[in-house]
């Protein structure tokens, strides 16, 4: 490490002691929480650990890429912790989910990523709604010609943990928007959950976002496509509804209490365009032939539609993301600021996949391989059926208009 | 560079531990949170920049590896790993609790060439305790992915290799990127136009070793 580097983390280091000296002990709270987890009178072995309930996230319908992920993931990685650190498994996680850095793997890109711009881009509603003491803030909405994207933040009665270090008020009923992914089968099956509506009366479906259980306040965002398009170049008036669900945790009861709400928000943002460009560019690579069809120019949430015949049918041929710093989002189900997605299959059995780059100029998309699940079951060591993986890469490069 | 014994010790000390938690002894916990628990603190610290957000972090973070303990593989250090899952929801909190705060893009220059090499002496010392606070507001305009992975290269001291290695890790191209962008920043804030420009900007008292939660000059976004 150079010298400077070395001062650096003298500096760090100094930072560090001072706002953490030494003597902590976070032990107590955490025997607290895990005698809380524990089942009385079982004897809690290593591979009896109670499993964590899942988060909302995590119960999406398997149809868009988040969901097939999702499924796959809270089966394959969730609790693997270190198993999965070697071997096929890691090379999933790893390309599944994470995914490379889009065009240029293993480069510097260039420039910032296209959600980046979002900060810029979307407009502060800051419309708050109270029910039975819990307050719920639409904080900002975003929306173009293909996508509509909201953040919510919700305070109290117990929708939080107080943020008190070692404690935590596990008995508390914990509320969150009810987010289902509503893309497949029949909507009416799903409990209420977050709908957005607007005077055309188009189906918006949820393709993308999650909740997130932090320590201050419960948070969500939802990505909504927009299949019939709006049109660009003024506002537009929404009607967002969003139903509680209480959210399990760990060491908490399923109350059972009557959710607060519904909270309902109406509110104009300005739409912005998201061009569509037909590509139908083809590249075969590892004897597999794929089609960019085409890329919608989301300034947020580009999209690159790609297609292509599955291998064979005994495995679900998903295409890595394009976008960095998903999967470490849904394990807990933290909506991250700036990790928006609207990563879906699509009806023709196309996959639409968000780029981690703007579309702008000559434009590349990378599809680095394709990862082959058993279809069933969906633990890989219940069946014969092993994950494969198909190597590419299928580049794509196309100009852009404008 | 072989392990040293007190390495080597503490290296069997985990295993041990992890194995006494696998057959459902919570005592083994307590060997690792007392192993690791202030290291990981510290760096959930530099990342969200709040005591009680750290400790909840890492707290719950040890709670995750007790409920998954049964598929972890006991042949693999801890340490590395559980320090991991501690950044990586790190920087989840600091996502959700932070909004964006645009920064000024620029060409920096040498990373960290703006920090002098002070002496022992009072004088020295104190200019040591205002590189600290600089450094600490600087970290704080860095977005989170960033500014962990400065705290990773430098606090934890993680090669590229080590900090893109595991689950749910970046790919090494993602982890050089988000360096290179970091000390680009970082320099950048740091420079001696910035600081004058701190000076006279600033918008809220930075009382570093104040008692507050964010003593440095962090900011506590409810």
């Amino acid at each position: 490490m150079s010298e400077q580097g070395e001062r650096l983390e003298r500096v760090l280091r100094g930072c560090a002691e001072q706002g953490v000296p030494d003597g902590v002990d976070l032990w107590p709270g955490i025997r607290e929480r895990v005698s809380a987890e524990a089942i009385p009178g079982v004897q809690t072995t290593g591979d009896q650990v109670p499993p964590r309930r899942r988060g909302r996230t995590t119960r999406l319908v398997p149809n868009t890429l988040l969901g097939w992920a999702l499924a796959v993931a809270s089966v394959l990685i969730i609790g693997a912790g270190a198993y999965a650190v070697s071997g096929p498994v890691a090379e999933l996680v790893r390309y599944g989910l994470s995914g490379p850095g889009g065009p240029g793997v293993g480069e510097y890109a260039g420039g910032e990523p296209p959600q980046e711009a979002l900060s810029a881009l979307r407009t502060e509603v800051d419309q708050t709604k109270t029910a039975d003491g819990v307050r719920l803030t639409l904080d900002w909405a975003y929306a173009d010609e293909r996508f509509v994207a909201v953040n919510l933040d919700m305070q109290g009665p117990n929708g939080a943990r107080k943020s008190e270090g070692s404690g935590s008020n596990a008995d508390a009923v914990v509320f969150e928007p009810s987010l289902w992914d509503d893309t497949s089968g029949d909507e009416a099956e799903l409990p209420p959950h977050v709908e957005i509506t607007d005077a055309s009366g188009q189906d918006f479906d949820t393709v993308g976002g999650g909740t997130g259980l932090g320590p201050q306040l419960t948070a969500a965002e939802a990505v909504f496509d927009v299949p019939e398009g709006i049109e660009p170049g003024r506002g537009h008036r929404f009607r967002l509804e969003v139903p509680l669900q209480e959210a399990p945790r760990v060491g908490a009861k399923v109350s059972g209490k009557p959710e607060p709400g519904p909270f309902a928000f109406v509110f104009e943002v300005p739409v912005l365009p998201a061009p569509t460009y037909e590509v139908g560019q083809e590249v075969e690579a590892g004897g597999v032939a794929m089609t960019l069809e085409r890329v919608v120019d989301s300034p947020v949430l580009p999209q690159a539609v790609v297609c292509y015949e599955p291998p064979d049918d005994d495995h679900m041929w998903l295409p890595p993301l394009l976008k960095e710093d998903m999967a470490r989002d849904w394990d807990r189900g933290y909506a991250r600021e700036g990790s928006l997605n609207a990563n879906r299959r699509l009806t023709d059995g196309c996959w639409s996949l968000t780029m981690g780059d703007a579309v702008e100029g000559r434009t590349s998309v990378t599809v680095p391989k394709l990862e082959g699940l058993p279809r069933e079951p969906t633990d890989p060591e219940q069946t014969s059926v092993k994950p494969k993986t198909i190597r590419g890469p299928w580049t794509f490069e196309f100009e852009a208009p404008g | 560079m072989r392990a040293s014994y007190a390495q080597e010790g503490r290296r069997v000390e985990e295993r041990g531990a992890v194995e006494r938690l696998k057959k459902g002894d919570v005592g083994g916990l307590e060997v690792l949170v007392r192993m690791h628990q202030t290291r990981a603190l510290r760096a959930a610290y530099l990342i969200v920049r709040d005591r009680a957000l750290a400790e909840d972090v890492v707290q719950e973070a040890f709670v995750r590896a007790y409920e998954r303990i049964g598929r972890f593989d006991e042949t693999r250090p801890f340490g590395p790993w559980f320090t991991k899952v501690v950044v990586n929801d790190a920087i989840k909190v600091a996502s959700r609790r932070e909004r964006t705060v645009p920064v000024e893009r620029g060409e920096g220059g040498d990373l960290l060439a703006s920090l002098p090499d002070h002496g022992a002496s009072p004088e020295g010392l104190a200019e040591e305790a205002e590189e600290r606070r600089r450094v600490w507001a600087a970290l704080e305009r860095l977005p989170p992915v960033q500014r962990a992975a400065i705290v990773q290269r430098y606090y934890l001291g993680l090669s590229e290799a080590e900090m893109a290695g595991g689950v749910a890790s970046p790919p090494t191209g993602t982890i050089k990127w988000r360096l290179h962008a970091a000390r680009k920043r970082l320099s950048k804030l740091l420079s001696p136009e910035a600081r004058a420009q701190d000076v006279a900007t600033r918008k809220r008292p930075t009382s570093f070793g104040g008692a507050s939660n964010a003593p440095e000059g962090g900011s506590d976004r409810e």
